[in-house]
């Protein structure tokens, strides 16, 4: 990747993550939560040449890169427009919905310490309560019964609904929380069955 | 990185401060290279405080680039002294202080030029501390110069002002027009009158004047990409701070920045110096040794990777 002589605030979102536009989504991932430590108020290294003002900026900037290269399709647009082929998609709102946040692994490791990550209704909850998320607010923004919420960061393996709905429940609460739907569903089954869940 | 004839590279290593390690560095990334099978030339660039000799383990190195100045030598190979390494040679700095540590820039670019034509795999200079013209000119011989700090705010801040200035000087080296020069000068002192903060500042008052010379200018900075090595890291965290080093170079500078790694903090290496001795030759087994032997692989065959973590 080349970086052309020319102003963040002029900059694409491939160059806003400092990443090439072939780059895969590992990739993105992985610089998008570099910037997002990096580009923080009192961060190290930065001060001296952005004001808190322009960090605020620049952070909010990798959020909305982020947004529209994390989804393929949105990112299929956003290519289009680059080659000028399209009009410009909107950003995915950012808004202050839960379903829109991204955790960091650092997030994560300020909320669960040096704990193993094996997706467990406790870790979800101490996720959720980092986050200083009600269930009720969860519930809301999810769809989600409160009551299924409970019950998951519970694991009452005697009132969990049946796999089929408690995987459609365990993606949408991860999806909320910011976390990996697929490793916490599939932690998080395994975790139930080995104490005795059985409702397949 | 600099190709001449067979593959050569040049690598010279710099940093706004001094203490930071840059003699370290070079002696070592030179042995480590060795290690790798290369044959390695380190200059001692400091020419008004020359002292790689010391971290080699020589005391009193027999030739020197004084007597290659004051002698009017036609080839360096006369001042190239044996280090006991194998494939490792040194040429040292000048031993009378006072003879070069000002180079006039006849002599700057005399050194220059027979330092490119050594015959080596990889050639590492160490460059004298700050920010004077002729040690902007060493770090320019190449594009890949590496820039060195320390986690510190203030060697981070000396870092980038060494950025900043050996950017601007590239372009005054490039610059032909009078009165782009002028504003080129006004635009290195960091408080300037005009108000000129960052080379894209200094890009938009270019093309007011001629829109050519500011073409001219960003295309000239297409094949510049220096790298960088913090020295003296503690803890992750620390390291990381190349990150965001690297991160401040895209979006302040739009300098592509390489970041090739870390070396970390070792109580062990300021022993070693006191001792005279390699550092490479005490402790081969040390999590520094494994540092700078993890840099040199990177560049030991123009890879270039960047460093990442885990």
């Amino acid at each position: 990747m080349v970086t052309q002589l020319k102003s963040w605030r002029e900059q694409n979102y491939y160059e806003i993550l400092e990443i090439s536009s072939k780059a895969a989504e590992e990739e993105i991932r992985v610089a998008y939560e570099k910037l997002h430590t990096i580009y923080t108020p009192n961060s190290p290294g930065i001060t001296l040449f952005f004001n808190a003002e322009e960090v605020k900026e620049i952070h909010d900037k990798i959020e909305e890169a982020y947004r529209v290269l994390r989804d393929p399709r949105s990112q299929r647009d956003y290519d289009l427009v680059l080659r000028g082929e399209g009009a410009m998609p909107p950003a995915p709102s950012p808004g202050a919905t839960v379903t829109q946040r991204i955790l960091s692994s650092k997030e994560i490791k300020e909320a669960l310490g040096d704990a193993e990550i094996t997706w467990s209704g406790e870790q979800l909850r101490n996720i959720r309560q980092h986050l200083s998320l009600e269930l009720n607010e969860v519930s809301a923004q999810t769809k989600v019964g409160k009551h299924n919420l409970k019950t998951i960061e519970e694991e009452d393996i005697e009132v969990l609904p049946p796999l089929v709905y408690l995987k459609g429940f365990l993606r949408t609460y991860a999806k909320a929380l910011g976390l990996d739907p697929h490793q916490v569903t599939e932690d998080y089954i395994e975790g139930i069955k080995g104490k005795g869940y059985q409702k397949d | 990185m600099d190709k001449v004839k067979k593959q050569r590279y040049i690598w010279a290593i710099a940093g706004g401060k001094g203490g930071i390690g840059k003699s370290f560095v070079a002696a070592n990334l030179g042995i480590a290279l060795c290690e790798r099978g290369k044959k390695v030339i380190v200059v001692d660039a400091d020419l008004g405080g020359a002292n790689l000799h010391t971290l080699l383990g020589i005391p009193q190195p027999p030739m020197s680039l004084d007597e290659f100045i004051r002698e009017g030598m036609r080839s360096m190979k006369g001042v190239l002294t044996e280090t006991g390494i194998p494939n490792l040679h040194l040429i040292a700095g000048a031993q009378d202080i006072l003879a070069l540590s000002n180079p006039k820039q006849s002599q700057t670019q005399k050194i220059i030029k027979h330092i490119c034509s050594l015959d080596a795999d990889h050639i590492i200079i160490d460059l004298a501390t700050g920010m004077a013209p002729s040690v902007f000119d060493f770090f320019l011989i190449s594009d890949n110069g590496i820039i060195l700090c320390t986690p510190e705010p203030t060697s981070l801040e000396n870092a980038y002002q060494f950025i900043r200035g050996v950017f601007f000087h590239r372009w005054m080296n490039m610059a032909t027009d009078k009165e782009i020069r002028k504003l080129i000068e006004v635009a290195m002192d960091t408080n300037n009158p005009e108000g000129i903060r960052t080379p894209l500042d200094l890009l938009e008052r270019v093309d007011k004047l001629d829109k050519e010379t500011g073409r001219m200018l960003r295309v000239g900075m297409q094949d510049f990409r220096p790298r960088l090595i913090l020295n003296k890291t503690r803890n992750r965290k620390e390291a990381e701070l190349g990150f965001a080093v690297r991160s401040v170079c895209r979006k302040y500078f739009g300098l592509e920045l390489c970041y090739l790694g870390h070396i970390l903090y070792d109580h062990n290496v300021y022993l070693a110096v006191q001792r005279g001795q390699p550092f490479f030759q005490d402790y081969p087994g040390s999590d520094v040794t494994e540092c700078i032997r993890d840099i040199a692989s990177r560049i030991s065959d123009e890879r270039g990777l960047e460093w990442s973590l885990s």
